[in-house]
């Protein structure tokens, strides 16, 4: 035990002589909080609509002005054909473009189908159907006004709306969903990179070697490395917390002490992972390499920025073993929804199994190399 | 020339290097291709049908029928969402109201609610988008029974460039740039710093090899690595989701080999600024992955962002590359679309390389003192 | 006199799957003594010191340090010191921390380490550079440093692993007078090495070649055994036979 202390007297010797890395440690979080959580969101905003009148009646411009009315649409006139269209959507300018024939308003007296062409960017595929159904909406919106100042009763026109009301987050605040994303990213960057190339370095170094050579045990050894991070992780957890209260007002519905401590496991679990790959590799270069590219696909597949529930079987098979789905769930449903133990429990006690596995299998790998 | 060939050697003997090398693209475009969807699909509802006549059985055998939404659960009553949202598996529920086709015959319209759990607010509004998408068609089935001779305005939309309207369109170029990021700049500081750490950058200058000998024979085998990578994500896009790529490859190459040019000038950068392994990920991590990934359109639109994210993602180089390869890959531009983007990168590729350059020359005349 | 035993190895074997790394070596080491363990690379003689250090263990063979079997490394680490090839002292924490580590590590509390930490910093002439960086230190002084915090804890043998490669003549002598000092003190010296002429310095050598001890005994009594007039020669008659006709 007395040994241990030395351990971590020397670890945290050698952390505050690397001021560079201190400085990154406090700023980073602060920095990525503050730039990073603004900036991530899906909600579709300004849409680029570029609008060809070939009518230029009364009826056109009743419609353009509903759209122009409407914030979802940004509205520019731009008299064109449809080649003109097709080059507006392939250099950028537009995201999508209407082209109203010119017999519209003949086609809304009876005498043709009024009809309306429109031409969309579907890059983003998803952007590109909101937009389509938005467009609909309004056009039928504007269709209820026709049909209406004809006198003729609403029952001829029939129809159903929806009435959305949002829960947890009724401005459907952004933020506050990908606050506890940003800080998982955090503390994945700080657990499993900084905490695994620390390990690799000593074996680099021959250091490592040196230790072995003590009657230090495997286990002294793997507890010394994951306490200094596992306490940074910690520390910059509640920076990113607290930034993120200040600046960004998010809500914090659920216990804040379950939270650290769902948080703390994950912790544990991330330290693990990073020992035991580190116990893979030879160098530093390759570790960059390998834990890169675990930590890309653990934070991409967790349902950090898209839900998990809408992946496919295999993907949410492969999220049993990752640490990083669980503490999404967990985060976000005591965070927003205020959920309390017993609704986070089975994935709390997941979440404990794995970071029991890594550290295990961490040991194991060491024991395995001298 | 054997200076080239020894760092070629070095990454090449390592296999496990060379398996995650390419098994970071490889595993990339699988999960945004197959896993990670922006869009919904079978997203968990639940029911709450006070009405309980055949247009309420209509429309939610509707909801079932797409593709988008499982009714997983009936309710019972209102009181039961919050504690079946709090479980965290159903994403909204859907309330018919009473007498739901009666007042539909009556007034002509009504009105479905939707409660949407906003703590995941992309799949809330999704959701509240699809399902008006719903209603919508289904109001136009009822319409085209009416036969009164009134206007109904029929829109045609024809979609562009993604006429099957895949999710992955969109990511295949955002995964290119992560990668040759990933290679060009993060790996190519953190193998010049290495040789700092170990003092043999300090043997290599007292050699006869120039400088810039030495810094190209570093370089140069990243450059090569990240062209086949490139090569080798075009060619995973094609087989494995029927990717084409819709412009000019020989641009869309050109293009890809000025972005690592820019990578490795700016890995070279940070190699003359750090002295330790640790430091060089850092800043590099944090200073052009994280935000290339997140800021610079790969995932989250620029446009969504507050309009000052527009001038804050100028100064990052993926922001104008994805704006290059995009439209290059996708939309089958050409190069009179993109030469404003390339020229913006041309620029910052040279300013890297000349800072560096001074960098470089400030510590070998320090040495020389 | 009955010279007390530190090392004791009788028919020592490790294999790596069909590859023998070492070959029924026997041999034993003496209290106080400076044994030398040479070789070409490759001969083996690595595998057999980290059996020796509680590394690894034999494939067979019955292996003895202070007393201990090679079947409880653990017991064995406290008691022995090691220095190994590639450097082994933090490069950014200070001299006196690196000492307080090891020291610590070896079971002592700050109130001993404290004292015998001036007394080591005193004989190495460098009171007053507790402060220092390993980092800003030259490789020599290193070197002796290093050497002294393995000996920190007083343990009854050190094994030293080619301690004065790359080391400049100077400093390698005043290394090999810090390892009589030691031997002096009764503690046991076991150091590899490929440098022909320390052999002359060692009480006793043995001569690794192809996994198997081909020599074993004092410098002077190989030299006169092969008529040769140095360990140099020895070495490469031993090892090369077939060039003795040139």
């Amino acid at each position: 035990m007395r040994r241990l202390l030395f351990l971590l007297k020397k670890e945290f010797r050698q952390i505050v002589r690397n001021p560079f890395m201190l400085r990154a440690i406090i700023l980073v979080p602060l920095l990525q909080m503050l730039i990073i959580v603004p900036a991530i969101t899906f909600e579709v905003k300004r849409l680029d609509l570029a609008v060809t009148d070939n009518d230029r009646s009364p009826a056109s411009r009743e419609l353009i002005s509903k759209l122009a009315g409407s914030t979802f649409f940004k509205t520019t006139a731009a008299p064109m054909n449809i080649a003109g269209a097709e080059e507006l959507l392939l250099s950028g300018d537009a995201d999508m473009v209407l082209i109203i024939p010119d017999d519209f308003s003949e086609g809304l007296a009876g005498v043709t189908k009024p009809r309306l062409q429109v031409l969309v960017d579907a890059v983003n595929s998803t952007q590109a159907m909101l937009a389509w159904s938005y467009l609909t909406s309004v056009v039928r919106d504007y269709n209820m006004d026709v049909v209406m100042t004809r006198g003729v009763a609403p029952t001829a026109l029939p129809g159903i709306t929806t009435s959305p009301r949002y829960w947890y987050n009724p401005t459907l605040n952004y933020k506050h969903f990908m606050l506890p994303g940003v800080l998982v990213i955090l503390i994945i960057a700080i657990g499993l990179m900084l905490a695994g190339l620390n390990l690799v370095k000593e074996l680099e170094t021959g250091t490592l070697e040196q230790i072995n050579v003590t009657p230090i045990r495997k286990w002294e050894l793997i507890v010394s490395k994951v306490i200094p991070f596992f306490i940074m992780g910690l520390i910059d957890l509640a920076l990113g917390l607290t930034v993120g209260w200040i600046a960004f007002d998010i809500p914090f519905e659920g216990s804040i002490l379950l939270f650290f401590a769902c948080s703390a496991i994950f912790l544990v679990a991330v330290l693990g992972m990073a020992l035991f790959f580190s116990t893979l590799v030879s160098n530093r270069q390759q570790y960059l390499f390998v834990a890169f590219f675990f930590t890309m696909i653990f934070i991409l597949m967790s349902g950090i920025f898209t839900p998990s529930e809408s992946m496919p079987q295999w993907a949410q098979q492969f999220n049993w073993v990752n640490p990083v789905a669980y503490l999404m769930r967990i985060n976000r449903m005591v965070m927003l929804k205020g959920a309390g133990f017993s609704d986070i429990m089975r994935d709390m006690i997941m979440l404990s199994v794995l970071a029991m596995g890594f550290i295990f299998l961490a040991i194991r790998g060491y024991r395995k190399r001298a | 020339m054997a200076f080239v060939r020894k760092e070629f050697l070095h990454i090449f003997r390592d296999v496990r290097t060379l398996v995650i090398l390419f098994g970071i693209p490889a595993s990339q475009l699988l999960i945004f291709g197959y896993a990670v969807r922006t869009d919904l699909k079978n997203a968990s509802i639940a029911v709450l049908d006070n009405a309980r006549d055949n247009v309420s059985n209509d429309l939610i055998h509707k909801l079932e029928a797409s593709d988008f939404f499982t009714v997983t659960n009936r309710l019972d009553s209102y009181d039961d969402i919050d504690a079946t949202f709090k479980k965290g598996k159903i994403k909204a529920v859907i309330i018919f109201p009473e007498e739901l086709s009666a007042t539909l015959t009556r007034d002509g319209h009504a009105t479905v609610g939707i409660i949407a759990d906003a703590s995941e607010p992309n799949t809330a509004s999704l959701v509240t988008g699809y399902t008006s998408g719903i209603m919508n068609d289904y109001s136009a089935t009822l319409t085209k029974q009416i036969t009164t001779g009134l206007p109904v305005i029929i829109p045609e939309v024809r979609m562009y460039f993604n006429p099957n309207l895949e999710s992955h369109f969109m990511f295949v170029p955002g995964i290119i740039t992560l990668v040759l990021i990933l290679l060009s700049a993060l790996l190519t500081s953190v193998s010049i710093v290495r040789e700092k750490e170990f003092g043999t950058m300090e043997v290599l200058l007292v050699s006869p090899l120039k400088p810039w000998q030495i810094i190209v024979g570093k370089v140069a085998p990243y450059f090569f690595l990240s062209l086949f990578n490139v090569i080798i994500i075009l060619l995973m896009a094609w087989f494995v989701f029927k990717l084409p790529v819709r412009g000019s490859i020989a641009l869309l190459i050109a293009e890809c080999m000025l972005y690592i040019l820019m990578g490795l000038s700016f890995g070279i950068l940070i190699s003359t600024i750090v002295d330790k392994m640790e430091n060089a990920i850092i800043i590099t991590f944090m200073g052009l992955l994280l935000p290339g990934l997140l800021l610079s359109g790969f995932i989250f639109p620029i446009e969504n962002m507050p309009k000052i994210y527009d001038y804050v993602s100028m100064i990052l180089p993926p922001r104008w590359f994805i704006e290059i390869i995009r439209p290059i890959m996708i939309k089958g531009a050409g190069f009179a679309y993109v030469w404003k983007e390339t020229l913006i990168l041309a620029g910052m590729t040279l300013f890297f390389i000349v800072l560096s350059a001074r960098k470089f020359k400030v510590r070998l005349d320090d040495k020389a003192r | 006199m009955e010279r007390e035993k530190v090392i004791e190895v009788k028919d020592l074997v490790k294999r790596f799957g069909s590859f023998t790394a070492n070959d029924r070596l026997t041999f034993d080491v003496y209290r106080g003594e400076i044994f030398g363990f040479l070789g070409a690379n490759g001969a083996g003689k690595t595998t057999a010191m980290r059996i020796l250090c509680g590394l690894s263990r034999p494939t067979s063979g019955k292996v003895t340090v202070a007393g201990i079997d090679s079947g409880r490394p653990e017991e064995i680490k406290k008691r022995i010191g090691y220095m190994s090839q590639r450097f082994s002292l933090y490069e950014d924490l200070t001299v006196s921390e690196n000492i307080e580590l090891y020291g610590g590590i070896y079971g002592m509390t700050m109130r001993e380490i404290r004292p015998r930490r001036e007394e080591l910093l005193r004989r190495l002439s460098f009171t007053g550079y507790g402060d220092t960086l390993i980092l800003a230190l030259p490789l020599g002084i290193r070197q002796k440093l290093a050497f002294a915090v393995a000996l920190f804890h007083e343990p009854e043998i050190v094994f030293l692993d080619e301690p004065t490669s790359g080391v400049d003549p100077v400093t390698r002598r005043q290394f090999w007078e810090m390892i009589y000092e030691t031997a002096s003190r009764g503690i046991t010296v076991f150091v590899t090495t490929h440098y022909m002429d320390e052999a002359e310095y060692c009480d006793r050598i043995t001569i690794m070649n192809e996994g198997r001890i081909v020599a074993l005994d004092t410098p002077s009594a190989l030299r006169e055994q092969y008529g040769t007039a140095s360990v140099e020669e020895l070495f490469v008659k031993i090892t090369r036979p077939q060039r003795i006709n040139a």
